[in-house]
């Protein structure tokens, strides 16, 4: 029933279409939609934001610096009490102030300090990481995972391997979010 | 807003990766910072004195630290503002050693994430607010979870000074492994003459109480309040009544594993695990009972003389209230049979593991210290002992060493010469020797010289039955050459493992645990006894696998932690809770559907409308409510949204390269 | 009896009876092309009560605007299907009190979309009417004058309406709507697909492109049954400050990001939002995609059990596997 007609259906023949020639063209066309493409912001160094636990995930960032697990220099880490306080906002804002990526990580499930946080934390994040891909920011940008305060060589490998992925697409600026 | 920043130089910790004269001079250039410090150790006695100089003389009115993780010394510094006159909690500390210096090598690239990380805490030094602490009522009474040696050492050190103290033992009786052991090492001094004192002790002590057969259900409060759910397991007989006079066990006709003795030979379905047990109190194994697997037998109920079998019985649930728990719930002994097929898998009679052996030994063991062949019952002449097994081997997911084995080995060893004979052949498998404890290195040299029992460095890859006698194939890598040596008796030096349970009670007490179950404590070195949660400590080999008399003493040290806690009569609450500003609230109560504690309440307005209330006391600081709240109107005190919005937006600030 | 006959005599009863202070259905707007709310305190005043396949509005709307203010309010209001939902999703979370409300329940065959009626003419619409089930005959200001047939002009979503009678009513106003077999067939999401399958470069510049046309009117908010952020919402507010007040492609996005989490497992994908919108922004694009998410995730359709609650709001350890 929902015919070429319709005017949500017009919408996204709008939407689609302008896309299909912005995605080739990008912000040069001016007629456009006037949004660089992906990672296409030169060669800085990729700046990520990262929102961890202060129990778990801090502690394990510790671990990893008391064990001089060394470690890609793009991370920037914001500690918060238990992901259960993360707003997924907190994600949509670094992506709009302009991160390159964002990792968010927590206790493991059982392990929350506070019995529960993250338990309510994973649905949102879940929900957060498949809404961001909508969006069209690549999934390569966007990490949330759990490092216990033992797991030094885990954060290692978390952030290394995130970096990694992010430093492949590139900076990125200029994007609707 | 006047703002100090103090950068550390931690000796050459951070200085020797960060440029931190640059970064202490170019914070001046940040807004609102008036005050720009390098010191070489800030948190030494001099590094503290030009904080609090600088808070008088610069009348700074928040102080942001650049140094280590705010884990190892966030409280020193608050302390320290707080003597120097500023609210402890208008502090910041920005991470440059463990998240930076520690993990990066070039200095430019270093000094550019520390400068960052320097400007996202003035960031959030700039949001933050006094705050002031609230004081609650704390419950003296103390709950010792586990009943082995470290939670009675724990137990009796409280209760003599005076606490009420309670051990919930999963078994019926305390004494745990301690309890099995025949020597100990490595003065060869007899186990039991040293353990059961102290169980006695425990049992008649006035501040004691024994909740043996029982386990912790559920654990809710905080530090001070904690309330525990205790289930008393059905042990089918009335403790209030049974005398522990074995008549029951004498005359039981059915047959059941035997855990004390570690599965050597069978106990009967009713049982009591040893003679010195405390309590002395028999249970019964229902599935092993013929009246309860048949519905007929009840002659344990006919010959008890104090008519204490209740084949009714319930598990039971009590609910106590403490101020502290002490975990203390020691050791299961490596799983060896599914972990070495190679070594026979359990299926080679002669092969047995280290605790087995200790049974064997022991004179009040079921074969009253007889050390002899499990498959024909003769002595032995040759006896190999094989160190390692489930410990220090990456194949089995145990790549730590349990720390004992080298030394309980030593010591059967020399209880096998002294048992058997001097011209008992005896072998022994390691790959290194660790005897780093007092006497340690002695004992293990009088083990080899004077006892003459035979070291050979290398793995056994391989236990195979041939004529009778155990095939010992391995490798001595000194020699580099093959070895093959027919045993009468293998005596596999079995590791430490966490207990079984021991996740699900550390989830239970919210403290953190490691990939092995062993529980996390606050600090290796600063807070080795307490873990992150407050109120909850750690005794033994829960934290990690240690021997007795390193166990001994750390469960000294956490009475001494425990009656440190317990020697205030009010305690100070964490003022970093969640307060709700009444006048947005929508009354939407998505907080209250959230918040693990329950800590908000529907609170009734002056026009009789409810808004939403944290009530402080209860409230934990987690911020899940304040995730939660859609009009953002509760606010978590110390981590407010608007400084992390901050933070986020200081760090993504372009930098001028280096 | 027709439902608006239905309509007004449950109005006039329930007023009469003193069992509402107020019912809440819908009237003629300025002229017969369109439809208003309309809020009835004398049962003398039904007769202005009307049902047509113009009556779009989520009239649950303005049982969440007022409530608790009036607190003793008692109100009656009609719900379709679709509003129904929105209706049990306050109800879940106890936001509406339920022996309040006098709920009349509306057997709906969809909706015309007088956008789409609009588009067809470059003259005002002065009359739009139903001569019989099924058909819509259209009249200009000028005077032209066309016939469309209902399924071809109706909501996109009423195509993909699963729900066309009311989950939660106290009366039904006439004979239910066919339903279509909910166990046989999930929802249809076909709607997003050709968005979802633009490529991440081409998705950020559809959105910069749609979102740069937001002027933050604030109607898609305002007009959502299930937002109960009121005149709280977080989105104006400067401390803390989650979206700058700046009208940009960047933070309109996140605007409507703020309003979507918000909304996260109550949201029933009424479209009142897309309704409201002045400029036509697909918002859809946003919430439908986020409901196919959580149907995905949890199998939960929002508003459609009163016994049950919005899914961010609790866990379910046996079930939730994510991130592991």
């Amino acid at each position: 029933m929902a015919d070429q007609t319709t005017t949500q259906a017009n919408d996204a023949a709008v939407v689609a279409g302008d896309t299909a020639a912005a995605g080739t063209i990008d912000a040069a066309s001016g007629a456009g939609a006037a949004v660089a493409a992906d990672g296409a912001a030169g060669d800085r160094p990729v700046k990520i934001v990262g929102i961890v636990c202060n129990w778990c995930s801090y502690a394990g960032a510790d671990t990893a610096g008391t064990g001089r697990f060394k470690q890609p220099p793009n991370l920037r880490l914001i500690r918060v009490p238990c992901t259960g306080r993360v707003d997924p906002l907190f994600a949509l804002k670094a992506f709009e102030k302009g991160a390159d990526g964002v990792l968010i990580s927590g206790c493991h499930p059982g392990d929350c300090h506070y019995s529960e946080g993250n338990y309510y934390a994973r649905r949102k994040f879940e929900l957060l990481e498949r809404m961001i891909h909508h969006l069209g920011i690549p999934k390569e940008r966007f990490r949330w995972t759990w490092v216990s305060a033992s797991e030094g060589q885990r954060w290692q490998q978390v952030v290394t391997e995130f970096v990694a992925g992010v430093e492949k697409l590139g900076p990125r600026e200029g994007r609707a979010l | 807003m006047r703002i100090g920043v103090f950068v550390c130089h931690c000796g050459s910790n951070i200085a020797g990766t960060v440029d931190v004269d640059r970064l202490a001079e170019r914070a001046l250039t940040l807004k609102d910072v008036v005050h720009g410090e390098d010191i070489m150790y800030t948190c030494s006695e001099p590094g503290q004195a030009a904080i609090q100089k600088a808070i008088e003389e610069k009348k700074l009115d928040r102080v942001v630290v650049a140094a280590c993780s705010p884990h190892m010394h966030e409280p020193t510094f608050r302390r320290c503002v707080d003597k120097g006159g500023l609210n402890p909690y208008l502090f910041e500390m920005a991470n440059i050693r463990e998240h930076c210096s520690w993990i990066h090598t070039d200095m430019p690239v270093a000094t550019d994430k520390a400068w960052d990380i320097i400007k996202m805490a003035v960031a959030k030094a700039r949001r933050l607010e006094p705050l002031f602490s609230n004081e609650v009522e704390i419950n003296k009474d103390v709950l010792v979870i586990g009943g082995g040696v470290a939670g009675i050492q724990a137990a009796l050190d409280l209760a003599d000074a005076g606490l009420k103290v309670t051990i919930v033992e999963r078994e019926t009786t305390i004494g745990g492994v301690m309890a099995k052991l025949d020597k100990t090492f490595p003065t060869i001094d007899c186990s039991a003459c040293i353990l059961t004192p102290r169980m006695v002790d425990c049992g008649q002590h006035e501040n004691i109480e024994l909740m043996t057969y029982c386990e912790v259900d559920k654990v809710s409060g905080y530090v001070g309040n904690f309330t525990v759910d205790i289930r008393k397991k059905a042990s089918m007989v009335d403790w209030s009544k049974c005398i522990g006079c074995e008549i029951c066990v004498q005359k039981c006709p059915s047959k059941a594993p035997d855990v004390f003795n570690v599965g050597l030979e069978p106990t009967k379905a009713i049982y009591i695990p040893f003679p010195q047990a405390v309590p002395k109190r028999a249970a019964i194994q229902t599935e092993y009972c013929r009246y309860f697997q048949t519905g007929k037998c009840k002659v344990c109920e006919r010959v008890c003389p104090a008519d204490a079998i209740d084949f009714e019985q319930k598990d039971e649930i009590v609910q106590k209230r403490f101020g502290a728990i002490v975990v203390a719930t020691g050791l299961d002994v490596f799983d060896w049979e599914t972990g070495y097929p190679e070594y026979g898998g359990g299926k080679i009679k002669d092969v047995i593991s280290g605790l087995q052996y200790e049974r064997m030994l022991n004179a009040s063991g079921p074969y009253g210290g007889h050390v002899h062949r499990l498959s024909n019952g003769e002595d032995p002449k040759t006896v190999v002992f094989i160190q390692c097994v489930g410990s220090r081997d990456e194949s089995v997911n145990r790549p730590y060493c349990s720390s004992v084995c080298c030394m309980y080995t030593a010591k059967q060893a020399l209880l096998t010469k002294d048992h058997c004979g001097s011209d008992v052949e005896v072998y022994v498998f390691y790959i290194d020797i660790r005897a780093t404890g007092k006497g340690y290195e002695e004992f293990i040299k009088r083990v080899q010289t004077e006892f003459g029992v035979k070291y050979v460095r290398g793995r056994v890859s391989k236990l195979y039955e041939d004529g009778g006698k155990v095939m010992v194939r391995g490798v001595d890598t000194l020699l580099g050459e093959q070895v093959e040596i027919a045993a009468d008796l293998v005596v596999l030096a079995t590791g430490i493992q966490a207990p079984e349970g021991a996740k699900d009670l550390a989830q239970k007490l919210n403290i953190s645990y490691d990939e092995f179950g062993f529980m996390k404590e606050g600090h290796p070195k600063l807070r080795p006894v307490e873990t992150n949660t407050a109120g909850v400590f750690l005794a033994g080999v829960s934290q990690g696998p240690k021997d007795i008399p390193a166990t001994v003493a750390q469960a000294s040290g956490t009475a001494s932690k425990v009656l440190g806690l317990l020697a205030k009569d009010k305690l100070k609450t964490s003022p970093m809770i969640a307060i709700v500003d009444q006048k947005n609230c929508v009354s939407c109560w998505k907080c209250i559907d959230v918040c693990p504690f329950s800590a908000p309440e529907k609170q009734e307005q002056r026009d009789g409308t409810f808004k939403s209330h944290v009530i402080e006391t209860v409230c934990q600081g987690c911020g899940v409510c304040v995730a939660t709240c859609p009009v953002n109107t509760i606010s978590l005190k110390g981590f407010p949204t608007d400084a992390i919005l901050d933070q986020i937006e200081e760090v993504l600030q372009p930098t001028p390269s280096h | 009896m027709s439902r608006q006959d239905h309509i007004r005599e449950f109005a006039a009863q329930a007023l009469a009876d003193g069992r509402v202070d107020y019912f809440i259905g819908w009237k003629q707007g300025y002229n017969s092309s369109e439809v208003v709310p309309a809020f009835v305190k004398d049962p003398a005043d039904v007769d202005q009560l009307i049902w047509t396949p113009l009556c779009h509005h989520n009239l649950v709307t303005f049982i969440k605007r007022n409530m608790p203010d009036p607190a003793d309010a008692k109100i009656g209001l009609c719900v379709k299907g679709c509003d129904s939902r929105t209706l049990v999703a306050l109800l879940q979370e106890e936001l509406v009190d339920k022996e309040k409300l006098y709920v009349v329940g509306v057997p709906c065959d969809g909706i015309v979309d007088r956008r789409k009626l609009e588009k067809e003419f470059a003259d005002e619409l002065v009359d739009i009417a139903f001569p019989e089930r099924g058909r819509v005959v259209v009249t200009t200001g000028k005077g032209e004058t066309r016939e469309f047939a209902q399924d071809d002009v109706l909501l996109d979503v009423c195509g993909r309406c699963r729900y066309p009678n009311a989950l939660y009513a106290d009366d039904v106003a006439g004979p239910l709507e066919a339903e279509p077999d909910r166990e046989e067939s999930g929802p249809d999401w076909s709607d997003i697909a050709d968005f979802e399958n633009l490529s991440d470069d081409e998705k950020q510049a559809a959105l910069e492109r749609v979102y740069a046309t937001c002027i933050r009117c604030f109607a898609c908010v305002h007009v959502c049954p299930v937002c109960v952020c009121w005149d709280k919402c977080v989105n104006r507010s400067r401390e803390p400050e989650l979206v700058a007040q700046k009208v940009g492609a960047k933070e309109n996005l996140l605007f409507q990001m703020i309003h979507m989490f918000h909304v996260a497992g109550r949201c029933t994908s009424c479209g009142a939002c897309d309704r409201a919108c002045p400029v036509e922004i697909p918002l859809y694009l946003l919430h439908r995609k986020m409901n196919k998410e959580i149907y995905d995730m949890f199998g939960f359709e929002p508003g459609t059990k009163l016994d049950e609650k919005p899914v961010f709001q609790l866990f379910d350890l046996a079930t939730d596997h994510f991130g592991d």
